[in-house]
């Protein structure tokens, strides 16, 4: 980049001309494809959500609604419920996630003994089919034939009653998603803690500070940008769920595990009711936006 | 402390938390040989009493198997080759070509990584159902072919490879087409294998889009063949050949991932490290 600089204004006018047909050529299709794929549904999706569609007829004849679709929306329980359910579901998943992926990720590093093993270990979820897994773990869960409740008992605690249960739903699908999500992140904390020099521990091993002590002033100071890349990849994960609730408990039982990305997806596909879904579409878009940029900022504050 | 002694203290949380990993999978191995009868037995048993392995031959006749494979990796494979040549250009016109809006361009890409699918989805539906595509290979491909993070990757990586190499071959009279397809191509080699494995196993898997596309049965792929395998069998009596279904499906990308590791590993971190 700093190259041309030097170099004579000439050249670089004539290499220009040569540039647009070339970039024409190598983004043209992908540009092409995100208006087509990503903007065009992106501003239909906002359009919708002011519009009363229930499929019959085009889109674009749909009757315009105003707000009302919002308006039902702050006066519908399930949505409310559902709200509430996937910020709890995005909470649990933003306290767990990180403290786990990261004691994982020291273990791993630190560990000589079959390491390749552990990795394995602990990435196999990540990559396993969602649904199977999904299935797998409604199975584990099931409150008469599964084997947690038999586990649960061998310690002497009460068997309960996990998916089936409106207390519990939801916690067992957290309990499903870190299972499947810990892997990911830890290896992403893995690479950070690599990439720490051991030149700052061995200074302050000198200066006679503790593991512990190493830990919190240079590990975790040091592994901020991996800490913020975390954080949003998880809120932005979690507030999409989809799968593990839709295999697993369906939103149920009473809606105790309901969660926006399953709600619009059964307002949309179950009821037909596109402007609704719409605009539960739009609010999660609003709050993965702004959970990310508050994170952003908080984490830039705390630098300073 | 003594490096025996600290390898004991590591290898036990390790062993603890990894048994939490594992017994899924142990689990779902133990009961696809389990009986119909023994599924449902209280209180249940650990390991079958007798090993039911003609469940692995039964299955098939239960669901198409054979056909969802088919489905999804002529769906997977052409995503990926999609997506591996739309990153490769992308990120090579991003990385080493200056023109007016490059930034804002990167910005706009990088953007569509917050955008949650379910924004998406409904006009997408439609678009798909416009073309006619739907339950169709196209409707299941085309809206997967390009992704932010293979050109975020590519252009990363592309912009590593000097300019100077450019140049020299620009000077010996070579077309841009030809940089591209002769030079930078096969120097992004590396860095497209990691992408390649990385999207294979993230369409592989891929649910909520084929959910939306697919209504005819032919049509299914894996993940939502192994779906209607749970709807087929409302009664738990079947829970059995879920898990052997389960099995069938989640042990390919197992055995994939441990031959390929290395470059899972390189594609996170790769990405995860910029953030």
């Amino acid at each position: 980049m700093e190259l041309t600089i030097d170099k004579p204004r000439k050249p670089r006018k004539k290499l220009k001309e040569t540039n647009g047909t070339a970039v024409f050529l190598f983004l043209g299709p992908t540009l092409l494809f995100l208006a087509i794929f990503f903007l065009f549904p992106l501003i239909a999706t906002i359009y919708l959500s002011f519009h009363q569609w229930d499929l019959l007829g085009p889109a674009l004849d749909a009757p315009f609604s105003g707000w009302d679709n919002y308006k039902i929306l702050m006066s519908d329980g399930r949505f409310l419920k559902a709200l509430t359910n996937t910020f709890l579901f995005v909470l649990a998943n933003l306290i767990f996630m990180p403290l786990l992926a990261l004691g994982i990720a020291y273990l791993l590093n630190e560990v000589k003994v079959m390491a390749w093993f552990w990795r394995l270990l602990f990435f196999l979820p990540v990559i396993t089919s969602a649904v199977a897994m999904s299935l797998v773990w409604q199975y584990i869960f099931d409150p008469t034939y599964g084997p947690l409740n038999e586990l649960l008992k061998a310690f002497g605690l009460a068997p309960q009653g996990w998916i089936m249960s409106t207390k519990l739903s939801l916690i067992s699908v957290v309990i499903v998603s870190l299972w499947q999500g810990i892997g990911y992140h830890a290896i992403i904390y893995l690479a950070g803690l690599q990439g720490i020099s051991e030149d700052y521990y061995e200074a302050a091993k000198i200066d006679g500070a503790g593991a512990w002590r190493r830990f919190l002033s240079i590990t975790i100071p040091l592994l901020k940008p991996t800490s913020v890349f975390v954080l949003v990849m998880v809120a932005i994960n979690a507030f999409q769920a989809f799968t593990q609730f839709y295999v697993m408990t369906n939103g149920g039982p009473m809606d105790s595990s309901n969660v926006l990305g399953l709600y619009i997806y059964q307002t949309a596909f179950d009821f037909l009711n596109m402007g609704k879904a719409a605009s539960m579409s739009v609010i999660m878009f609003v709050l993965v936006i702004a959970f990310s940029f508050v994170q952003f900022k908080m984490m830039r504050q705390q630098e300073e | 402390m003594k490096p025996a002694l600290k390898q004991t203290l590591i290898c036990i949380p390790l062993a603890i938390f990894g048994s939490f990993m594992a017994f899924p999978f142990i689990w779902m191995l133990l009961s696809s040989i389990k009986s119909a009868e023994e599924i449902i037995t209280v209180p249940i048993t650990w390991f079958p009493g007798h090993p039911q392995w003609h469940n692995y031959k039964d299955i098939w006749s239960v669901i198409p198997l054979g056909n969802m494979y088919v489905n999804s990796l002529i769906v997977t494979v052409l995503i990926v080759i999609g997506v591996l040549l739309t990153s490769s250009m992308a990120g090579f016109a991003l990385a080493k070509y200056r023109f007016k809006g490059r930034e804002v361009v990167f910005m706009l890409i990088l953007s569509t990584m917050m955008i949650p699918f379910f924004v998406l989805f409904i006009p997408l539906f439609f678009i798909i159902k416009e073309f006619g595509w739907i339950n169709s290979y196209a409707g299941l491909i085309v809206p997967n072919i390009v992704t932010a993070f293979g050109i975020f990757l590519m252009r990363q990586f592309t912009s590593g490879i000097p300019d100077e190499m450019i140049q020299a071959a620009r000077i010996d009279g070579a077309s841009e087409w030809r940089v591209y397809w002769k030079m930078i191509l096969p120097l992004q080699k590396q860095a497209l294998a990691a992408l390649a494995i990385f999207s294979f196993v993230y369409q592989w898997d891929s649910f909520l889009w084929p959910l939306v596309v697919v209504s005819d049965e032919g049509m299914n792929t894996l993940p939502l063949g192994i779906n209607m395998l749970r709807n087929a069998y409302s009664s738990q009596a079947n829970m059995n050949m879920m898990m052997t279904g389960s099995t069938i499906i989640v042990v390919p990308s197992l055995l994939v991932f441990v031959l390929l590791q290395r470059y899972f590993i390189k594609g996170i971190t790769m990405t995860g490290m910029k953030g």
